[in-house]
């Protein structure tokens, strides 16, 4: 097998070096406050010039991996979710710190963390190249369809509106088109002698993921939030993982359910551990200990969070659709290597495509070790300040986006839009689309301009993209994700105002 | 404002700058424009139904999930970003970042100022950008903008 070949390279000096560091920094990126992995991994993105595309693709992965595990530590240490995935952890996570079992509950969190890890990786392995293998049928029509689907889904499922998070996702497709007319070989769309590059994607997603960031840091340190913090009771490691391994139920719920929300593109790591959360709540005995301090709470939205990340992964390296809005900065990591996925990913590039789904695999590993180890310092590192952690994320921001071209156009570009992008997500829209726009945008472009050429050639524009079993079964699902996700925003709605109106009612009374 | 007025009024918004994508995507009569209108034309439909949603029915039928902008909270931060892009090119890159870096810490801090706090966050912004720039620029050779200063 392919993985077995490469895995003498995954253990090679210099891969296993970035393996471990990138393990150190992601958890200690993750356990900060305000640090989302999709932050981490875009901040990170301009510093893997440097490496071969190996270890770059490598050091990214590993960064998701480590920093969503690592954002359970700010859940049950403060009561703040180091990233979204990690809502479902803090429910019962922080109450079982706040009753003096805070070490107990890191313990389960990487342990859980690396079993429901080395499962989505797992799926990764055996899932992707199948797929991938699949997309050897698809042609210019197909490539659009599935552009397009992407940005549907991740724009119906990354915004609260289904709407703001379609018109993001087009915005976003049209400011990757700012640049270069790729029929006429002039500029297009250039306003300032700033856009005379077309906004690339490096700039566009450090300054949406890292500037609206540092807003809301400033925030909440002006209004002094994250002050509590609880102390370390000591425990043996064996005793925790002897326990959590007993809890096959909470293992393998949120092992299933994360593998396949991640699957599903767009759908996100947070509904993988509210969603497993919510099914090992409804098996339970004891129902009602749930969001006491129940270790199994933190068990299986813990494994479900982390089984996400590889499964998350198989649509994007094989048909280019993220599972993840980090995985769709993962995917611009990997254009930017000039490597497409897809098929020609395991025909051409088979050693980094296998090399680096070897380095996740091991990554587990390394995680559940130093993230038990690291445990016992967490304390200091969500002690951090978020006033400097703003100021550092600022400065990183500028230095990574100049130091990919040299560019001061680039730092206004991802300035103007981060700051364009706080304002916009005060109005309910998020980023995610709009990041996926840009960078599906040119995909979809170039297989537009494709498909009519040979559409013009055959029997028309029209028939040569809406006909054909694949482009049909495409566009269906293209419509199934916007239709659903209206039922779903149209169902949301109808229950808050359920819920607002029974309030009245009662004051009413 | 009200939660349904501003809702309202961020329909009209995007309305607007979906039509204002659509009017520049359709203004030039010259090939390679086709997939740019298409964006623009799915922008201005989405941005479409987002206004008749909002404004049609009494109450709003999609999500109200506006929020105001904390205006008196981020100015000092608008300002520090707009400024480090005026001055880097002219003082230079370690030089601005380390102003940026002190004014952020001292305006933000929950704390009232004081030369101890503010000695100590000038030592951390040091130390920041020094390993910074031991790491990138002496180890990895990656180049930052330069001024008069480093």
């Amino acid at each position: 097998m392919e993985l077995i070949q490469y895995l003498p390279q995954v253990l090679s000096g210099w891969n296993l070096t970035i393996l471990i560091a990138g393990t150190v920094v992601g958890l200690l990126l993750g356990a900060t406050p305000g640090l989302s992995p999709t932050m981490a991994v875009a901040l990170l993105i301009p510093f893997t010039f440097q490496m071969d595309a190996t270890s770059g693709l490598i050091l990214l992965g590993v960064l998701y991996t480590a920093t969503v595990a690592g954002g359970a530590v700010s859940a049950i240490l403060v009561n703040i979710p180091g990233a979204p995935a990690n809502i479902a952890t803090m429910l019962d996570g922080h109450p079982m710190a706040r009753n003096g079992r805070a070490t107990e509950a890191l313990h389960y969190c990487f342990i859980s963390s690396g079993v429901g890890g080395v499962i989505g990786v797992l799926v990764l392995i055996f899932f992707t190249p199948l797929l991938a293998g699949f997309a050897l049928r698809f042609g210019p029509s197909e490539l659009f369809w599935i552009a397009i689907l992407g940005i549907t889904v991740i724009g119906s499922l990354g915004s609260t509106s289904v709407l703001k998070g379609l018109l993001a996702g087009a915005v976003g497709v049209w400011i990757s088109l700012i640049g270069f007319n790729p029929v006429a070989g002039t500029e297009r769309f250039v306003f300032t002698e700033h856009l005379q590059g077309g906004v690339t994607i490096i700039p566009a997603l450090i300054g949406l993921f890292a500037i609206p960031q540092v807003f809301q840091m400033v925030e909440e340190s002006r209004r002094g939030r994250g002050k509590e913090a609880f102390g370390m009771e000591q425990r043996l490691v064996w005793t925790s993982v002897v326990y959590n391994l007993s809890k096959v139920r909470a293992l393998s719920i949120g092992s299933i359910v994360g593998t396949l929300v991640g699957l599903i593109p767009g759908a996100g790591g947070q509904i993988a551990g509210l969603i497993a959360y919510d099914q090992n709540k409804k098996f339970s005995k004891n129902p009602e200990a749930f969001g006491k301090g129940e270790p199994e709470g933190v068990i299986t939205s813990e494994s479900a969070n982390n089984s996400m990340v590889g499964a998350s992964l198989v649509p994007m390296l094989s048909l280019g659709i993220p599972g993840s809005p980090t995985a769709a900065v993962l995917l611009g990591g990997l254009l930017i290597q000039g490597l497409f996925p897809g098929p020609d990913l395991f025909t051409q590039h088979a050693s980094i495509a296998w090399t680096f789904m070897g380095a996740l695999l091991v990554s587990q590993v390394l995680m559940v070790v130093f993230g038990l180890y690291i445990s016992r310092f967490s304390k200091y590192v969500i002690r951090i300040p978020k006033h400097h952690m703003a100021a550092a994320v600022a400065v990183l921001a500028v230095f990574g986006t100049y130091s990919v071209q040299n560019s001061v156009s680039d730092v206004m570009i991802m300035m103007t839009m981060g700051c364009a992008m706080y304002f916009a997500m005060r109005f309910g829209f998020g980023p995610g689309p709009v990041v996926l726009g840009i960078i599906l945008g040119p995909i979809a472009e170039t297989n537009f301009l494709q498909g009519q050429m040979l559409g013009q050639a055959m029997d028309g524009t029209f028939q040569y993209f809406f006909t054909g079993g694949i482009n049909i079964f495409l566009v269906a699902l293209c419509v199934l994700s916007i239709g659903y996700s209206i039922v779903a925003e149209f169902k949301v709605r109808s229950r808050q105002r359920g819920q607002s109106s029974g309030r009245t009612v009662e004051v009413k009374s | 404002m009200t939660s349904h007025r501003k809702h309202r009024l961020t329909a009209l918004g995007a309305l607007l700058v979906a039509v204002g994508l659509a009017t520049v995507s359709f203004m030039p009569s010259v090939p390679g424009y086709e997939f740019p209108q298409l964006a623009a034309i799915g922008a201005v439909l989405c941005a479409a139904i987002l206004v008749l949603l909002a404004l049609v029915p009494r109450q709003p039928i999609t999500t109200v999930d506006e929020e105001p902008i904390p205006w008196g909270g981020i100015w000092p931060l608008l300002l520090i970003l707009f400024g480090f892009l005026l001055v880097m090119g002219w003082l230079g890159f370690f030089t601005t970042s380390f102003l940026a870096f002190f004014l952020i810490t001292q305006i933000y801090t929950p704390q009232r100022f004081s030369w101890h706090g503010a000695i100590r966050g000038a030592a951390i912004a040091a130390l920041f950008l020094g390993v910074l720039y031991l790491i990138f620029v002496t180890v990895l050779r990656v180049q930052v903008p330069s001024g008069i200063l480093v």
